[in-house]
């Protein structure tokens, strides 16, 4: 389970709020007074064109950058301004545009690494703790992670390393990676790209089922067929700011949405 | 107060020298973000290679541009030999961190194997052209003033008037859109060395000329001055770095004046470290956003 | 075998087990954790000072005034300096940690801990009172032949002894750190310190953790080092030091523990002591400068050629059942002969080629 997790106040219907984000490097504004909210076991798609502040705002959720005005609640918790790792130990999970797989670990590794909490995890355990406790949490944690791979066809690969794997097979381990973390918010950017579009399906498939389980996806993407296919809703940004919100359908009618991907 | 006026003169003897080493430095940080850290033993080995045609009987002053044309030879050979390859190869700053470091030391203990203890001087005449105060400014200082004043205006040109300046500058804000725009880069960076070779050899030649003596680990202390006055005025940037030459010159020599002679490079050092925690894009912050400072 | 050779060869052990606790405690910093600390062997020399502090009492005043100039001073049993010492080692290491352990490029913070290096190496220069400053400190009691009152080659043997126990002692410390989920843990942070913190892990904690650690042990070698020898000044550990430790490391196999102890016996002592019986060609100071020479093109080469050192970081592999599999020290190779997961080096970086 998550650790650390002081839970605030009872079940929250919205998991994640955003409260007026703005986000500005110099000059540039790169958000602008974003609201949103997010319900709990709803995957939702962050759209757009590029240069539309969609990473960003990712990033903001996810504790990277801190917003030069707004809120981000999560589960009531004001977690706005807690370091990103804070965010990681709190339930929000997030993985990232660019590879960023632990390329000098093996497949089955990157799976491994999880929070700390756990006996083994601290200086002070190789001190004091006892052996015995942490291979039997490593020997559950084994198993489970085989059995994600293996749901993508990749627990014949378990011991190679990370980087020598193909593009979209990183990206699907890094997602893995993230859901060994158990996050009950996934912030994925960029999920989908270099992604065999057979198991595009699988992927959209496997996050649907979290969803189910009670976790909750944002996710940025550009491959509006699969978000069509696998979200609950989107959120359309340009330039900054939301333009749009509600269902994949309404999207496409909707002329903002149109005229904002035709002129970028 | 006498005592400090004469250091503030000193300082900017130190000054110029330093920010010929610092330009050089930064401009070749600028377009290909690696610290080199070999480049002050390239100073040395152009204060000696100076020294060697020098003891011939050529003028110091020749001897200077032969130093410039060798520290632009040598700097351009390491990049085409050693860090090109690591480069493409896709090797970590870590790895090119350490690349540079153990060049450093071949080139270093190289020029200790030849030197040996010896001591070494250029023959140049200090004539006492006026004085400030209790200091005696020499026409050799005077003339280094110059020289690097000089060599700042042609940097400054050549960056905002020429062509290929003005690849360099795109070229260290951002390579790979600079090479989608056409910019030859591979020729820029070749050229970024040449230049910050050659301006590295003239610190070297002009460092000498300001010491009573030298001999093969002169260098070493200037490393941190130079990375200090570059980090401080803003890395990558050509300006900052003379910014930062002033200020670190003129600081340790007046540090020299209240403290302990001694504590001369850690007042420098001390610099870089503060700058490095508070504000590590420096001064003038130019390539801030661009470039990557934090982990 | 002579007593001569015998001699000869305990000291050149103790000089091993010294450069491997060291080497050992930098390889945790870099190897496992990605933090290069070139500041590195300047908490050796604090472990040193604090060990002869600890060791030589007040100052002395001769016939002739002090002989030399230090602060405070004690006398305390052994082993206790060698404990203190690594205390201060691994204390000293947290406000300096702070400075240097902030989110920096790494190259950045190479730079960061080199300034602290050399700040600390001139400001000990230009302080005489201090701990002895430029000439640092000498006559430093060997500890067996004064408690115990053993004859010279006994204490010598004894030392040696409570060395090799320090070696075991600290072996045990550095492979459980990398086979515990710990390990795992300081690795992720080496290759991705972002992707580890959106895990929830707290770099800076657990950097901090690797730093102290490891400096602690290299004051532990410092104090072991300064008490056979018996003199230490500034000239042991000038920068050039921590190169030399960190050859070895790269040299040996960062990531390995027993390749680190390759790295060791080849570097450090191998070949400082091969050197050592070279005549003296030409004139003296040439062989310690060619020396230095051989050292940076050995680290150029390997750095091309072999960047994972002799004995790479070895892959950690798991049973059927999930446990992890018993770890062969090798990793599964040995010099040239891979088992696949070295790939010919012409290719942009592959995954297992790549160690910096």
């Amino acid at each position: 389970m998550i650790v650390g997790n002081p839970v605030v106040t009872s079940d929250f219907a919205s998991v994640l709020e955003l409260r007026g984000i703005s986000k500005a490097f110099g000059d540039v504004d790169v958000v602008r007074d974003v609201t949103i909210e997010v319900a709990r076991g709803k995957m939702t798609a962050l759209v757009g064109p590029n240069g539309a502040g969609k990473s960003t705002l990712l990033g903001i959720v996810a504790g990277e950058h801190r917003p030069t005005s707004g809120k981000v609640l999560y589960r009531g918790q004001d977690v706005t301004s807690l370091p990103a790792f804070r965010h990681g130990q709190l339930g929000i999970v997030r993985t990232f545009q660019l590879p960023a797989e632990f390329k000098r670990l093996t497949v089955l590794e990157n799976l491994l690494v999880v929070a700390a909490g756990q006996s083994g995890h601290r200086f002070r355990d190789i001190f004091i703790g006892r052996r015995v406790h942490w291979i039997e949490a490593e020997r559950v944690a084994v198993a489970r992670a085989r059995a994600l791979l293996a749901r993508f066809g990749l627990e014949a690969k378990e011991d190679q390393y990370a980087g020598d794997l193909s593009g979209g097979q990183r990206r699907i381990l890094e997602v893995l990676r993230a859901v060994m973390a158990d996050p009950v918010v996934l912030l994925l950017d960029e999920p989908f790209a270099g992604v065999h579009p057979e198991v595009l399906g699988e992927l959209g498939g496997f996050l649907g089922d979290l969803c189910a389980e009670g976790a909750t996806v944002m996710l940025i993407a550009h491959e509006l067929d699969a978000v069509e296919r696998h979200c609950d809703s989107v959120v359309v940004m340009a330039r900054g700011a939301v333009i749009f919100e509600g269902t994949m359908t309404d999207a496409r009618r909707q002329r903002e949405v149109v005229e904002a991907y035709v002129t970028g | 107060m006498d005592l400090a006026i004469s250091a503030v003169c000193f300082g900017m003897v130190v000054a110029s020298i330093l920010a010929l080493a610092a330009v050089g430095f930064t401009l070749q940080y600028g377009v290909t973000n690696i610290f080199n850290l070999a480049f002050p033993e390239t100073m040395v080995a152009s204060g000696f290679v100076a020294y060697l045609f020098n003891s011939r009987g050529w003028s110091i002053w020749l001897c200077l541009v032969v130093a410039a044309v060798f520290g632009g030879a040598l700097s351009l050979a390491l990049n085409v030999v050693l860090y090109r390859p690591f480069i493409r190869r896709g090797s970590s700053f870590l790895a090119l961190f350490i690349a540079s470091l153990a060049t450093g030391m071949v080139i270093h203990y190289t020029i200790a194997a030849i030197a040996a203890e010896g001591s070494f001087r250029y023959d140049l005449a200090h004539e006492r052209a006026f004085t400030i105060a209790s200091a005696n400014i020499t026409w050799p200082q005077i003339t280094i003033m110059v020289i690097s004043a000089g060599a700042m205006v042609t940097v400054h040109l050549f960056l905002r008037r020429s062509r290929l300046g003005k690849a360099m500058r795109a070229t260290a804000v951002d390579a790979d859109l600079a090479r989608s725009c056409g910019v030859p880069t591979e020729h820029v960076v070749n050229v970024a060395w040449l230049v910050s070779g050659a301006l590295c050899g003239l610190a070297g030649v002009t460092f000498f000329m300001t010491t009573r003596s030298f001999g093969a680990t002169s260098g070493r202390a200037f490393l941190v001055l130079i990375i200090a006055a570059a980090i401080l005025g803003g890395i990558g940037d050509a300006y900052g770095a003379m910014l930062g030459a002033v200020v670190i010159g003129v600081t340790t020599e007046l540090g020299a004046v209240w403290l302990n002679p001694g504590y001369k490079t850690a007042v420098a050092l001390l610099i870089l470290l503060a700058v490095l925690l508070v504000r590590p894009q420096g001064i003038r912050a130019e390539f801030a956003r661009v470039r990557e400072m934090q982990a | 075998m002579s007593a001569e050779v015998q001699f000869y060869l305990v000291i050149l052990l103790v000089y091993g087990c010294v450069a491997l606790i060291s080497c050992w405690g930098l390889d945790l910093q870099f190897g496992d954790t990605g933090i290069l600390n070139f500041a590195f062997i300047v908490f050796q020399a604090v472990g040193a000072y604090t060990a002869a502090l600890l060791t030589l009492g007040p100052v002395e005043t001769g016939v002739f005034g002090k002989m030399q100039e230090y602060f405070w001073g004690a006398d305390l049993p052994f082993p206790v300096p060698v404990l203190v010492a690594a205390g201060v080692g691994a204390l000293l290491s947290v406000p300096i940690g702070f400075v240097a352990l902030r989110r920096l490029r790494s190259d950045y913070q190479a730079v960061a801990m080199l300034a602290v290096s050399l700040i600390a190496t001139t400001m000990m220069v230009a302080s005489p009172g201090f701990v002895g400053g430029q000439l640092g400190l000498y006559a430093i009691p060997q500890p067996f032949e004064d408690s115990f009152a053993l004859s010279s080659t006994e204490a010598t043997w004894a030392y040696l002894g409570f060395c090799i126990a320090c070696v075991a002692v600290v072996g045990w410390i550095v492979v459980r750190i990398s086979r515990a989920p710990l390990g795992r843990t300081l690795r992720a942070i080496r290759e991705h310190p972002d992707a580890a913190a959106a895990l929830g892990i707290n770099l800076t904690a657990v950097r901090m953790g690797a730093f102290v650690v490891g400096n602690a042990l290299a004051a532990l070698s410092g104090a072991l080092l300064i008490q056979f020898i018996g003199a230490y000044s500034t000239n042991d550990w000038l920068f050039p030091e921590t190169f030399i430790l960190l050859a070895a490391v790269i040299i040996g196999g960062s990531g390995n523990k027993f390749g680190v102890m390759l790295g060791v016996l080849l570097l450090p002592v191998g070949l400082s002591e091969a050197v050592r019986y070279l005549p003296s060609i030409i004139r003296p100071g040439l062989i310690h400068q060619l020396q230095f020479i051989v050292l940076g093109m050995m680290i150029l080469a390997f750095l091309w050629f072999r960047p994972t050192g002799l004995c790479p970081e070895r892959r950690r592999r798991f049973d059927v059942d999930g446990r992890a599999r018993p770890s062969l020290a090798f990793g599964g190779t040995w010099l040239g002969l891979q088992r696949g997961s070295l790939k010919r080096t012409r290719r942009p970086a592959d995954a297992s080629a790549e160690v910096l």
